[in-house]
């Protein structure tokens, strides 16, 4: 089955909100439950960002036990390296997402460690922009489409500096040609590399193939400064910068296969992120969902 | 392929803002030899080098966790040597390019690391040596439980894995247990470090002549440790790598042991879970 017949089968999942492992724990953290149970019309469903060697946390269990859509945040492969996939993290991967009763798997696509998966290894980097890079980083999301069944979605990673000769959407719209897999757009993490890049917002999307576009992400970031170089920090702060919005409305307007839009802001004051949520659905309702 | 050699490039500039000058410097010399082109390395180059630098708690947040392996070595070093440089210099040593570069273990690079500070004698303390060995011990043995079982033929025999043995000085425990009990005290109130009456270092006892035998295993979700004979420590050495019953068996003879002895002795290890028999670990 190719892309576009498993599009088709999945769900209209609406907006929803992301956590991480024991987010609540490290920061302030809305409770998706408490938030679903009171603003049922702002969020539909909700991405669990988690590992092998942490699983699942009690509010994601709690949330699985809703029976409520959600969807699978890997943290803890790289894409890029085909060695990193392993029969154990495949396993463990897939018998998480099957708990909670996830609808696909995603996450950052590039590296989530150095060298092997070891304690102190961790670190978010984004893939070489090269040819090579994107045909490794395809076989190996098609290796887990095809071992784990699971729909997977690479996302375009954060950084303040990107390698390699490529534009970042050419070089994903190569890895998900050959992997024939969906994508993940991050439109926070986009309008940070235009800007490191210097290209305007929009810059590559002309060309990118949104209909492969299944998950958007939208989230708030900072501009900072650092020993005198300027920069844009994804904070997820509550308020999306102007050319995040840009990026999400063009895209919006030009995505037939858009399940689903997540708005990290889990470590907000719900006050402060309930209007974006509000705008989110307006944008984006999920009337027009065939989920439960 | 030249990704994967360039993405080990810029971790080890994230980390080494030394490695980052030189890299700036003389690119062709340090990414030619492991086969970067010349595009990808001028890529590389067009970044704003302070793009490395924001993250400025990246060294401490990762010695953190390696001291979290390694606490009473790492304790014992910068008590004599009383510079943390000394300890975050790893991240500018070879032994950490060579990890990151080969994808290798970067707790394993510094145990190498904190070794060689002894043996260039930036260490003198006489239980150094052998508290490292033994949090070097369960290091590798968490790292072997999460390893593939070991093919096993037919009446072939292995220690379990996670399971080894070494020979410390009978001392090494008191002196762990004086710095565990030290780091506790401070981590009570970490801002005793700002105060004239916090505690000081203990004075370790000196290592005897004599020596007992360790034994590692896993348990509750971790490695244990418990004293064990010298036979048993001989008999799990032989043990590191699969061999047939019958070799074991006639090892242990020649060491001594009768041949019921050394055959009451396999049925115990395996008893125990310290040994494994090759249809228990298919």
């Amino acid at each position: 089955m190719n892309f576009h017949d498993k599009i088709r089968k999945q769900p209209h999942l609406g907006v929803g909100i992301s956590c991480e492992f024991d987010g609540g724990t490290r920061a302030l953290n809305i409770d998706a439950l408490w938030l679903q149970k009171n603003f049922p019309e702002f969020i539909h469903f909700l991405e669990m960002g988690t590992d092998t060697s942490r699983g699942l946390d009690d509010h994601m269990q709690r949330w699985a036990a809703t029976k409520l859509p959600s969807t699978y945040h890997f943290l803890d492969i790289n894409l890029e390296e085909e060695e990193d996939l392993d029969e154990q993290w495949l396993s463990d991967t897939t018998a998480l997402a099957q708990a909670v009763n996830a609808q696909w798997l995603c996450g950052d696509a590039g590296l989530w460690h150095f060298g092997t998966r070891e304690r102190g290894h961790y670190l978010l980097l984004p893939p070489i922009l090269n040819q090579s890079s994107a045909n490794e980083m395809s076989r190996t999301i098609k290796s887990i489409q095809e071992r784990s069944g699971y729909l997977v979605l690479p996302e375009n990673p954060p950084a303040p500096a990107f390698v390699g000769p490529l534009h970042l959407l050419d070089y994903f719209a190569r890895v998900i040609e050959k992997a024939d897999c969906g994508f993940l757009l991050d439109c926070a993490h986009l309008a940070i590399f235009q800007a490191m890049r210097g290209h305007t917002p929009l810059d590559g999307l002309e060309d990118f193939p949104l209909d492969r576009v299944v998950e958007m992400h939208i989230a708030g970031g900072e501009e900072k400064s650092s020993h005198g170089f300027a920069y844009i920090d994804d904070t997820h702060a509550p308020t999306p910068l102007d050319a995040c919005w840009e990026i999400f409305e063009y895209v919006l307007q030009r995505a037939p296969n858009l399940k689903a839009i997540v708005y990290e802001c889990e470590h907000n004051h719900p006050s402060e992120v309930l209007p974006v949520f509000e705008k989110l659905n307006n944008y984006f309702p999920k009337q027009r969902s065939n989920a439960p | 392929m030249p990704h994967k050699a360039l993405n080990r490039i810029v971790v080890r500039m994230l980390f080494d803002p030394e490695f980052q000058e030189a890299v700036y410097a003389n690119p062709r010399k340090i990414m030619n030899p492991l086969g970067i082109p010349d595009d990808l390395q001028d890529s590389l180059l067009q970044n704003d080098r302070r793009a490395w630098n924001i993250d400025s708690q990246r060294r401490k947040r990762s010695l953190q966790g390696l001291m979290g392996e390694f606490p009473c070595s790492c304790a014992l070093a910068l008590s004599q040597t009383k510079q943390l440089a000394d300890l975050d210099a790893f991240f500018s040593s070879s032994e950490f390019h060579k990890s990151v570069q080969n994808r290798g273990s970067m707790p394993l690079a510094f145990i190498q690391f904190l070794e060689n500070l002894y043996r260039q004698q930036r260490i003198t303390e006489k239980q150094y040596p052998d508290i490292l060995q033994l949090e070097n011990h369960k290091a590798l043995a968490r790292r072997a439980l999460i390893q593939k079982p070991l093919p096993l033929k037919p009446n072939q025999i292995v220690r379990q894995q996670g399971v080894s043995s070494c020979a410390l000085n009978s001392q090494v425990i008191a002196s762990i247990n004086l710095i565990e009990n030290y780091l506790y005290e401070l981590s009570l109130v970490p801002a005793i470090a700002l105060c004239n009456d916090k505690p000081n270092f203990p004075e370790l006892p000196p290592p005897p002549e004599d020596s007992f035998f360790l034994l590692f295993q896993p348990r509750d979700n971790d490695i244990g440790m418990s004293p064990v004979s010298i036979v048993i420590h001989d008999a799990l050495d032989h043990l590191k790598k699969p061999i047939a019953s019958p070799v074991f068996l006639k090892v242990m003879q020649q060491k001594g042991l009768t041949p019921q002895t050394a055959n009451d002795l396999l049925d115990s290890l395996i008893r125990e879970n310290l040994v494994v028999r090759a249809s228990e670990a298919t």
